[in-house]
């Protein structure tokens, strides 16, 4: 055996190993395991597909604010990285009385409480 | 999402290999194709560079501008020639070539771990996308990245922008709307073309047994994969600063200019990632004059003062919208300050050793290389063997004082950092590995 023919053998070989679904070794986990979706892992629960169908009814540059007063500092880190994340196209707001759009959070789900 | 990072790769790639188009030209399609890392990780590291710079000059970082500024680094890429030569070795033993198919293999995996992965790490997904994606949409407009009162601005406003602006073309680049997953995907690209340009700078340079179990040992240590399917930006600083030092050694060693060029672009690159990166550029500069022959003092000391020059674009921007830092300089220097904070120093020192020596992290990486420099420096009574050492002691010393200074309270900032902020460390020690090891069995 070449030494080409050994190197792709034994790479294939380890690719393989990963591929055998009922393994649960490092191979597969490092192949990433069952697989992630595409959406961030928040810390506490937050409906990503709100955020994204938000961000395609407002339009660039609107002012936004989200109003997590009585929510957890977890909750409240979360709600801002996603918006940030999510609503990239507008602008967020500090002071909910001088945005176009004041968004509110229940139970996972992020919501327009505030008419544009 | 797939399409989207390939296609930012090939752009990145296509530009590496501008740069070394008329030095590879009469060379087999094989030989060029072994070159990918290191076009990937040039092409990567300027493209993303320029466009950093376009945006800090006000324009904002589309996929458009990226080419524009590619299509501009491929012009000036063609006009490059250097003396590489085709290094020959005595031949790749079938197990030597069975140790590359581990490294390869598990590099293939870690290719469709981070595609497969959204990143665990809070910061990925939080600021460093967020703020790519608000130069791609906004650019760099000081509503959001400098804190004003009126705005939700972004936190750690200074720190570059390379990782946000380079995995905001990948989300750019796909079709099928934004999917953070592009971020341990990005990461693992990155990995394995660090990977594959070690093994192909150092072809020959060394020889294959020593750089298998460098590689090995890299691409075995299970924290790098976590990291990358983390999205940890410090693996992409490590990544540039690894390279960086690799090419000082080796123009060291050689004396080929090749290697200032890599050296040059990598150290740029490395400052653009975090704010860390300058220190750490300037350790290996510093070390490497010290220990490099006279005669090549000078091109250390260029290299080194363009990857120092390129931070100051950013640097006169944060100065310029009075951006704070968030450990100040004079923090640093301050030795009251540093006296009133003396109790952070245990828990630092502590911590950082652990992450750099746990052999579960990252196998035994520092410490080998370490030993391997003392031994060939108790054999030889050479200086130069030392030079690895010093420069892991001075930039672990760096980060020392990093957070002896910063205003954080230490339990949480170690916690949350300690483990990735040794990652220079780590990738560095695995280049020198290879150097080492084949010096000291000759």
């Amino acid at each position: 055996m070449s030494a080409r023919a050994s190197f792709a053998l034994v790479a294939a070989a380890i690719v393989a190993a990963a591929a055998v679904p009922w393994s649960d070794g490092p191979l597969r986990r490092l192949a990433g395991g069952e697989g992630d979706g595409p959406e961030p892992r928040f810390d506490v629960a937050i409906d990503s597909h709100e955020l994204r169908s938000l961000a395609r009814s407002l339009s660039n540059d609107t002012t936004y604010a989200v109003d997590a007063s009585n929510e957890r500092p977890l909750v409240q880190g979360n709600l801002k990285a996603a918006g940030q994340l999510y609503l990239a196209r507008q602008l967020p707001l500090q002071d909910r009385r001088q945005a176009d759009v004041v968004l509110g959070y229940r139970a996972g789900r992020v919501i327009e409480i505030a008419p544009r | 999402m797939i399409a989207g990072v390939l296609v930012s790769n090939l752009l990145f790639a296509g530009v590496g290999y501008a740069l070394l188009w008329r030095t590879l030209r009469g060379r087999t399609w094989t030989s060029r194709l072994s070159w990918a890392g290191v076009a990937l990780l040039l092409g990567a590291g300027s493209v993303g560079t320029a466009v950093f710079f376009a945006a800090i000059s006000g324009a904002r970082a589309t996929l458009a501008v990226a080419v524009a500024c590619s299509a501009a680094l491929i012009g000036v890429g063609l006009l490059f020639r250097f003396d590489i030569p085709e290094r020959a070795t005595n031949g790749i033993s079938r197990i030597q070539a069975a140790l590359f198919g581990v490294v390869a293999g598990v590099c293939l995996l870690g290719v469709v771990g981070g595609f497969r992965s959204s990143p665990w790490l809070d910061d990925a997904w939080g600021i460093w996308l967020p703020k790519g994606l608000a130069l791609w949409h906004h650019g760099l407009d000081e509503r959001l990245f400098v804190p004003n009162g009126i705005y939700v601005t972004f936190g750690v406003p200074d720190y570059p922008l390379w990782w946000s602006i380079v995995t905001s073309l990948d989300v750019q680049a796909s079709v099928g709307g934004l999917d953070v997953r592009v971020m341990s995907a990005q990461l693992a690209v990155l990995v394995a073309a660090f990977v594959g340009a070690v093994a192909r700078l150092l072809w020959g340079v060394v020889r294959p047994a020593p750089l298998a179990v460098g590689l090995l040992l890299l691409v075995l240590s299970p924290e790098l994969w976590r990291q990358v399917q983390g999205g940890v930006a410090d693996l992409a600083l490590a990544i540039y600063v690894a390279l960086f030092a690799l090419a000082l050694a080796a123009w060291a060693i050689e004396g080929a200019k090749w290697w200032l060029l890599v050296a040059a672009i990598a150290g740029a690159s490395a400052v653009q990632i975090k704010t860390e990166g300058l220190g750490e550029v300037l350790i290996a500069g510093l070390v490497a004059v010290a220990f490099v022959p006279r005669a090549r003092r000078a091109g250390v000391g260029i290299a080194t003062g363009i990857a120092a020059a390129a931070a100051l674009p950013w640097l006169g921007w944060q100065l310029a919208h009075d951006v704070p830092s968030r450990s100040p300089l004079g923090d640093w220097v301050d030795r009251s300050y540093l006296a009133e904070r003396s109790e952070r120093l245990g828990p630092t020192l502590e911590d950082l050793a652990s992450r750099s020596l746990d052999p579960r992290s990252w196998l035994l990486l520092v410490p080998l290389a370490i030993a391997l420099a003392g031994i060939g420096f108790i054999r030889d009574r050479r200086l130069a063997w030392l030079a690895p050492v010093v420069g892991l002691v001075l930039g672990f010393v760096f980060l020392v004082w990093a957070y002896w200074a910063n205003p954080d309270p230490i339990g949480f900032l170690l916690s949350t950092s300690a483990y990735r902020t040794v990652d220079p460390l780590v990738l560095t020690s695995a280049v020198a590995i290879p150097l080492l090891l084949d010096r000291l069995l000759r």
